[in-house]
């Protein structure tokens, strides 16, 4: 019986011991490695097609652009696979590639080619790609040799260098790869060129990455990085404390404890996203068809205290549309609440008491919103009724209820060009988009002036004089652009966007 | 004095009831809870010491202390104040609820046995369709058409119910119809609907009464699970759910708000089960046997 122990246990030893030297064998290991928790799986790496912040994380990482964002709190491009780029005139920019970099899978080096092919198939009718708004203006691109080009435009198109050219609509894709494959693809586009490219993908579990060899910029400081999809911020704290991950989002309620237990080796980082979240009122609705009424709603919410209770006190009140950072913003503060002022405005069109509903996701962060928001217009005689909604049914309301809408408690994304935020109120949107049935021809003229405007501070000027129209209106009280927070280990320094995203190939080691 | 004796042999039968109910720990803990949560249901807006659906933003989050007995919630509510009133509604919807799922249950049910077997058959399978229904995806669907609101809860619960009441309702005057005494009414000529008042429903009232009290759980958890959702009682309207899904998001750092919530749920539901089982054991005959 010993004997038979004894037999057992020196065989599983030598076993063990055999196994665990072929996985060091065949296991490569790397110089620095990264556990980075993402929101969700990429669903869609087609920059024609991405849809989430997860698919535009690693849409940045594995294509080579000709521009691209800095990592830093402010939107400034810088050149990344283009040796030179400039606007010749208001309808030709010209590019040139730094020659050497190469696509994976031996496809060669990229060529103006890719870059023509690239640009024009969002022009495809046949591909009917849904970000094809990137490259509408876009006429054809002219390749002039093997590293140069020109992009020619139909009309002057001010957002290419800000949500075209450094965004997704901007990456390069491998002409000969993409006709093998017929043109299209979803998550596995076979070759890529960036700083990075994709080692394996477990659906729902991790996508890891790996540093391309023919990246031609400067190379990343980290060999590999894991993207682990954990989707509730509340459970991603948790792995982050169990260390599992080195950066997570965190939930914008857990930011005051979090700042209040950080260890020594974590950081944490809240930025404003160029999102927008708002109350809006329908212009158009019989309840609040008089601007006193709106106004008077407007006068009587509690901005401050919205911020202070469903967002700790965290964001900054935000002054219009356009987010901090972005060309357009408004530094002039919206006024302070004035019950006595809504009281007399709402007397003034004669109203004693008025019943309203507002329509909202059913968020913990807008329910407590709404809260307030109900509580202060009580105090003016106005019974609100909150209508709470799962996100499917909130977002079909402008279909099922047109003009019947009332109030709703709304956050859109914006890409970093105002022009993204400011077409949704559009007359041509009213009931699709535009919830609260905004109308204003100057503003319709605005909007199409500021596309074509490639003069900055002129550009600048026309978006704020759109949300002063917007303002006037008294449809929208602008509430905040909600914040992103992540925390980290202190021996890293993140590669982050402006408004928070990942630039997975600018994470470094911290000094 | 006819009717004084039977009220005395009434209220001693009830006495012997709660007398024998109180005998065991089980039963005298279902006593003491199924007590107080109708007393403060009937209580709530008069003893909650704060106005529960008053906003207090600098005071949100606040932990137990002796102004706030179990903290305040995100917004500043007094968490106490809201399980107090919560109760009310918690009770209300019970009552309601299972008064109007009776009532039609029992009228169905008696009007099933004592009618043609053709109408019989037909209403057996209402009765069998309408509780084939999943009670979550019928209240989603219910709530997706008419929106939400303690009155749709109300209906949801009544359709979800009856059908049990009615089935049982139907087969315990079956049984009693069939009985010398109600034959001896029949034969001497007494109307139809005072055989039912005066002989089959007293009769058939008791085993009835112990599935309702096992079903008050189920409308408590319903109203909750359907307010955690954001699908229930509308806010700002305190309830036991609506106060769970306020906890919810802050449950790691102020944990009170939901084990304010959700202990007195699980306490009524084991007490409105363990009521519903002893009252069984003590009224039914057989088991008494």
């Amino acid at each position: 019986m010993k004997i038979n122990n004894i037999l057992n246990f020196t065989t599983r030893s030598i076993l063990s011991v055999g196994i665990a030297m072929c996985l060091a064998v065949s296991v490569p290991t790397y110089a620095a490695e990264l556990k980075i928790q993402v929101q969700s799986d990429f669903g869609q790496l087609d920059p024609a097609f991405w849809a989430s912040q997860s698919d535009r994380n690693v849409i940045h990482a594995i294509y080579p652009k000709l521009i691209e964002f800095k990592s830093s709190k402010n939107w400034e491009w810088q050149l990344s696979s283009a040796e030179s780029i400039e606007q010749i005139d208001e309808l030709t920019i010209k590019f040139t590639l730094k020659p050497g970099l190469m696509w994976t899978n031996g496809y060669g080096e990229v060529s103006a080619e890719d870059v023509e092919y690239s640009f024009e198939r969002f022009l495809n009718e046949d591909l009917a790609a849904p970000n094809a708004g990137d490259w509408s203006p876009l006429k054809d691109v002219e390749v002039l040799d093997k590293y140069s080009g020109l992009i020619h435009l139909k009309e002057p198109f001010a957002p290419i260098w800000w949500s075209t050219l450094p965004y997704t609509g901007g990456a390069i894709l491998s002409k000969k790869a993409m006709e093998e494959m017929g043109g299209k693809f979803t998550t596995d586009p076979k070759v890529t060129a960036g700083p990075y490219k994709i080692e394996s993908w477990e659906q729902g579990q991790r996508t890891v990455l790996v540093a391309h060899d023919g990246w031609n910029g400067e190379a990343p400081a980290f060999d590999r990085l894991e993207l682990i999809p954990i989707n509730d911020p509340k459970l991603a704290e948790v792995a982050f404390k169990a260390g599992q991950v080195d950066i997570t989002q965190v939930a914008i309620s857990s930011v005051p404890g979090m700042q209040a237990s950080l260890s020594d080796d974590e950081l944490l980082e809240v930025r404003p996203s160029a999102d927008y979240f708002w109350l809006g009122l329908n212009a158009e609705n019989t309840n609040l068809k008089d601007a006193r009424v709106r106004e008077a709603i407007k006068k009587a919410i509690d901005v401050e205290a919205i911020i202070e209770g469903a967002y700790f006190g965290i964001p900054e009140r935000s002054t219009g549309l356009v987010a901090p950072g972005l060309i357009g913003h408004s530094e002039e503060a919206q006024p302070p609440r004035d019950v006595a002022g809504a009281k007399a405005l709402l007397a003034d069109a004669g109203i004693t008491s008025l019943n309203l509903e507002l329509e909202l996701q059913n968020s913990t962060d807008e329910q407590t919103a709404a809260l307030i928001i109900q509580s202060n217009l009580a105090e003016i005689g106005v019974n609100l009724q909150l209508n709470v909604h799962e996100s499917g049914t909130f977002w079909s309301l402008g279909d099922e209820k047109g003009v019947n809408m009332q109030m709703t408690l709304k956050t859109f994304t914006s890409p970093p060009d105002p022009a993204w935020s400011t077409q949704w109120f559009l007359e041509g949107q009213a009931g699709i988009w535009n919830w609260e049935w905004f109308k204003n021809a100057e503003y319709e003229k605005l909007h199409y002036a500021a596309l074509s405007e490639t003069d900055f501070g002129k550009r600048a000027e026309m978006y704020e004089q759109m949300q002063k129209l917007m303002d006037e209106s008294h449809s929208f009280v602008w509430l905040i652009h909600p914040p992103l927070a992540r925390v980290y280990k202190s021996s890293i320094n993140p590669g982050l966007m402006p408004n928070g995203d990942y630039k997975l190939q600018d994470f470094a080691t911290a000094n | 004095m006819a009717q004084r004796t039977n009220k005395h042999t009434g209220l001693t039968r009830v006495r012997n009831v709660i007398r024998k109910l109180c005998s065991t720990p089980l039963g005298l803990f279902s006593v003491i809870i199924v007590t107080a949560f109708f007393v403060v249901g009937i209580t709530g807006d008069w003893i909650a010491p704060y106005d529960p659906i008053k906003l207090d933003i600098r005071a949100k989050l606040q932990g137990p202390s002796s102004a706030h007995w179990l903290g305040t919630d995100q917004v500043g509510r007094d968490v106490f104040s809201r399980l107090l009133v919560g109760t009310k509604v918690a009770s209300y919807l019970a009552v309601t609820a299972v008064s109007i799922s009776l009532a039609i249950g029992i009228f169905l049910g008696m009007i099933a046995a004592f009618t043609s077997r053709w109408i019989d058959w037909s209403m057996l399978l209402i009765f069998d369709t309408v509780r084939s229904f999943p009670t979550l995806m019928f209240a989603l669907a219910v709530i997706a058409l008419f929106g939400p609101s303690i009155n749709t809860i109300i209906g949801i619960v009544v359709i979800s119910t009856f059908p049990s009441y009615a089935r049982l309702v139907r087969t315990q005057v079956l049984s009693l119809r069939s009985m010398e005494y109600i034959e001896a009414q029949r034969a001497m000529g007494t109307r139809l609907p005072r055989i039912l008042m005066r002989h089959i429903f007293p009769n058939v009232i008791g085993p009835v009464m112990i599935v309702a009290s096992m079903d008050i759980p189920l409308v408590i958890g319903v109203e909750a699970g359907l307010s955690f959702l954001g699908l229930g009682v509308r806010p700002p309207t305190p309830s036991w759910g609506t106060i769970l899904n306020d906890g919810f998001s802050f449950i790691r750092n102020t944990p009170w708000i939901v084990i304010s919530a959700g202990l007195p749920l699980i306490l009524t539901t084991v007490a409105f089960t363990t009521l519903g089982e002893r009252l069984r054991d003590i009224l039914d005959p057989k088991l008494r046997r």
